[in-house]
Formats: C-alpha cells, sequence, structure tokens
C-alpha cells in the first residue's frame, strides 16, 4: 500500500514541494498587476469564484489590490512552505490564496486549461492536515511539545488523498476518451490530427516534433499504438494505489507519456510529474528517513563534542 | 439505443468504474488511514463525488475547482487553428502572448470565437460580435505596445491555417487564409 510507513515527515516533505511550485508559479506568473490593464469583458471568474459578487472583482482587478494580493500570497506560501506559524490557519489561508491565484489565470485564459488541477488538490488536503509537525518552523521552535502524539493516519491521509485525486484526473481523461471516441479514435487519423493542430499553435515552447514524426507513416503507427497503450493506462489509474508492480508499470508509462506532450504537442504539466514523483513513489519516507539520520548524526556528533 | 450515444455511455461509464473502484480503494485504505478523523475522510468523499458530479454534468469551468476532463476525446478534431500575426515595422511575427499575460494564447478568444461560430471573423454571420472582437484585439495590440520597447505593431492580421492530415502522403502542406486585420491605433 502506498505510504503506509509515511510519518509526520513524510507529509513535510509534501507540504514543502506543493507550497513551492505555487511559489515558482506564481513567480512565473508576476507581475500580476498585467491583469489589471487586460480588457475586463475577457474576464470570466469560474465556478466557485463567480460566487463572490462582481464588485470584488471590480476591486480585486485593480492594479493597487493585485500588488497587495501578490504580497500576501507569496508571504502566505513562503509561511506555508517553512511551516510557519500555526499551520491550522497559515495552510487554509495560502490555499485560499492559490485557488483565487489559480482562478485569476483560468479566468483570463478563455480556453479552461486543466494543468494545475493536481496540484490544487493535493494543496487542499496538506491545508488541511497538521503538514507542520515536522520540517517546519513551528517544530522547530517547539510549539507542539506539550500536544501528544498523533495517530498516523493523520500524516498519511495527505499523501493517500492526493494521490487518489491525482489518479482520478488520469482516470477520468482515458474514460472519457473510451466513451465519446471509442476504438475510432485509435483507428483514425484523430491523433496525427491533434498533434498537429497543437504543433501549428504558436507556443512558448514551440517543438516542432510532431511534423517530422507525422510526415513518416511507420512513426504514425507507433503515435497511435502509444496513445491507445497511454488510454488503457489512464483508465486503469486508481489501481496504482493499489498494486506496487501495476504503480511502477503506470509510473513507466505515464510520466514519459508528459514529456512526449511536450515534444509533441507543445503540453507540459510539470506539476504533475513532480506529484507523481512524490505521490507514487516512496520517495516522501526515503527524504523523512534521510533528514532523521542526518539529526541523529548531528546530535551524535554534538554529543560527543560538548565543548563546542 | 442510447447506450450508443456517447454522451450517454459518458455519463453510465464514470460512476459504473469509479464508484466500484472508490470503495475498493476505501475499504483497503481505510485501516492505514484510522486516526485521520471523520471530517477528512467524509471531505474525501465529497472531493470524489464532486469530482465525478463535474465530469458526468459536463460543465466544464462552471464546477471550478472541478472540470469536466474530456480532453483530446473527439475522433474528429477541428481542422483549423488560428494564427496571429503581428506586423511591426517592415517585420512580421507570431503575436507574443506573453506581453499580454495573463492571457497566454489566443485561446482567451474562444469565447468571441464561439460567438461567430465556427468560422469567427465573418461578419455577415454577427457583425456585432466581430466589431466586439475586433475591439478586444485592438486593445490587446495597445497593451502590447504599452509593454514593448521598440516600435509599436502597425496591425496583427489574423490567419485561419488548416494542416492537411495525413502528413505522410505527398502533396500534404499547412495553408493560412487571412481573415482578418485589425489596425493599430498608434500613430
Amino acid at each position: 500500500m502506498l505510504h503506509n510507513q509515511a510519518g509526520p515527515g513524510a507529509l513535510g516533505v509534501l507540504r514543502i514541494t506543493v507550497f513551492a511550485v505555487w511559489i515558482l508559479a506564481v513567480l512565473g506568473s508576476l507581475p500580476l498587476t498585467l491583469a489589471a490593464g487586460l480588457p475586463r469583458e475577457l474576464f470570466e471568474a469560474p465556478g466557485v469564484l463567480a460566487l463572490l459578487p462582481e464588485p470584488f472583482w471590480e476591486v480585486f482587478l485593480r492594479e493597487t489590490t493585485l500588488v497587495a494580493f501578490t504580497a500576501l500570497l507569496l508571504v502566505a506560501l513562503v509561511a506555508a512552505a517553512a511551516g510557519a506559524g500555526p499551520f491550522s490557519i497559515v495552510g487554509p489561508l495560502a490555499f485560499l490564496g492559490v485557488l483565487l491565484f489559480d482562478g485569476l489565470q483560468k479566468g483570463f485564459a478563455g480556453y479552461f486549461n486543466h494543468n494545475q488541477f493536481g496540484l490544487l488538490y493535493a494543496t487542499f488536503f496538506v491545508a488541511i492536515s497538521p503538514a507542520a509537525d515536522a520540517l517546519s518552523l513551528e517544530r522547530s521552535r517547539g510549539g507542539q511539545s506539550s500536544r501528544p502524539p498523533r495517530p498516523p493516519g493523520v500524516y498519511r491521509f495527505p499523501l493517500v488523498a492526493s494521490a487518489l485525486a491525482l489518479s482520478l484526473t488520469y482516470f477520468l481523461v482515458g474514460s472519457s476518451r473510451v466513451a465519446i471516441g471509442g476504438w475510432e479514435i485509435f483507428a483514425s487519423d484523430a491523433l496525427p490530427g491533434h498533434l498537429a493542430l497543437r504543433t501549428m499553435e504558436h507556443t512558448a515552447t514551440n517543438f516542432r516534433l510532431s511534423f517530422l514524426l507525422l510526415a513518416h507513416a511507420p512513426l504514425v503507427f507507433l503515435l497511435k499504438a502509444g496513445f491507445l497503450v497511454t488510454t488503457v493506462f489512464e483508465v486503469l489509474s486508481p489501481l496504482a494505489l493499489l498494486r506496487r508492480g501495476f504503480r511502477l508499470a503506470w509510473l513507466g508509462v505515464i510520466v514519459p507519456f508528459h514529456f512526449a506532450t511536450l515534444l509533441t504537442m507543445n503540453i507540459f504539466f510539470w506539476e504533475n510529474v513532480v506529484l507523481l514523483a512524490l505521490l507514487f513513489t516512496d520517495l516522501p519516507r526515503r527524504v523523512e528517513e534521510w533528514v532523521g539520520a542526518g539529526r541523529r548524526r548531528g546530535r551524535g556528533a554534538t554529543g560527543s563534542r560538548p565543548g563546542q | 439505443m442510447p447506450f450508443h450515444d456517447p454522451v450517454i455511455l459518458f455519463q453510465v461509464l464514470h460512476p459504473l468504474l469509479l464508484v466500484p473502484g472508490l470503495i475498493w480503494i476505501g475499504y483497503r485504505y481505510l485501516p492505514l488511514l484510522a486516526g485521520a478523523g471523520r471530517v477528512r475522510v467524509y471531505l474525501l468523499m465529497a472531493f470524489c463525488a464532486a469530482a465525478l458530479g463535474a465530469q458526468v454534468g459536463g460543465i466544464h469551468s462552471q464546477a471550478y475547482p472541478f472540470a469536466t476532463w474530456r480532453m483530446y476525446s473527439t475522433p474528429d478534431p477541428r481542422g483549423h487553428v488560428w494564427r496571429f500575426v503581428a506586423v511591426g515595422d517592415g517585420a512580421e511575427e507570431d503575436f507574443n502572448w506573453a506581453r499580454v499575460a495573463p492571457i497566454r494564447s489566443h485561446r482567451a478568444f474562444a469565447m468571441p470565437f464561439s460567438v461567430l461560430a465556427d468560422d469567427g471573423f465573418e461578419q455577415e454571420k454577427d457583425p456585432e460580435a466581430a466589431e466586439r472582437l475586433e475591439s478586444l484585439l485592438r486593445a490587446l495590440i495597445q497593451i502590447h505596445d504599452e509593454r514593448t520597447e521598440g516600435p509599436p505593431l502597425r496591425h496583427v492580421r489574423v490567419e485561419r491555417c488548416r494542416l492537411d492530415v495525413p502528413l505522410w502522403e505527398e502533396g500534404s502542406a499547412v495553408h493560412c487564409e487571412p481573415v482578418a486585420m485589425v489596425e493599430s491605433r498608434a500613430p
């Protein structure tokens, strides 16, 4: 089973990574004030954010508000990553901040892209958990010392829930393809069509590999075969939580698939690749053990040389 | 028969596969998560229900922070893309969408395009929508110029590009045709 040995340190690794990725995402989008200069009618608050009244968005999309929001968001994200303050307050606040940030990006995108959903879900599950019980400023100050130890399930929950949420996103994509496209989507020239269209669009990366591949019929056959295999693994994604052997095979397909979409379609869910490494491997627990061993060595060294 | 309808199949397949799968995963993992607290477990169950509901309901952005996941599922992809060519002082290049962030690509115009139906910019279909689209583009050209050092853009030419698929057949190529040109207001 996934994360059956995970403790507070493993959850701390997830907390640091998730909020660090958001910090990178925000820094990569600076200055957010650019949104203030855009035609207001191009913005449509998505979903739950549309419940916020129109005057809120009128104020929020002003330059001064966006400057303040950027500063507060970065402070909240750094505090959450560091595990500062009472995490039961800082964590949910940071989550609400990234929800607003992500909604702002998606609200202006017109086309509703699907990147960062896995990250958003992982952030939610981390935010509602005691994720600052290890590898955190809160812990190093001894803020939790008087509290009785928590049951291990509370630390495993966000790791397992995030893995389940991420696997669901893959499942939903794969099963949609089967339901809507049927066999025809694999047998027809649908994939070459999708690859060609995405490659023709001007993007930041502008990889043109598809045009090279699509010029050779045998390679197109291989691409279609890869598409079928990927879809099968996507549909079976939740099984990755149950079977270790399948999990390794699944990672062996899904991770290269993400790099393939970068090169052939200029689409890269790099946040998902980071999450796959954290949520579907023993990496958080290994880091927890490594940090623990380092601390023990440090204490041992200090203990043997008390004068230093 | 409705089960041959992709939409019905779409709505049936997900609960049919997902609900037993989630129950099985829950059964296996609940002992591991003992002590996580009922509220968290209920929240996870609500999350799964909402994710499934958003998928089956097909309501896309209205379901945010959930979504409908059906990308690259159509066996008949649209046969063209829009290209925005920025024409400056004698030079032509693809419009730099990074200059109009947080808009990331021309897909921001998906909504005005949909108003204009598939062919977009065909003014006889909806002159008001076409005018609105041009006005938005003009505003973006202005913002682009404000955020760029160097000479302002003269205009942006919108092209509809089509690619022959399969590409491996001789004579296949990219065909682009201009469908609109929006002049800058810069002097």
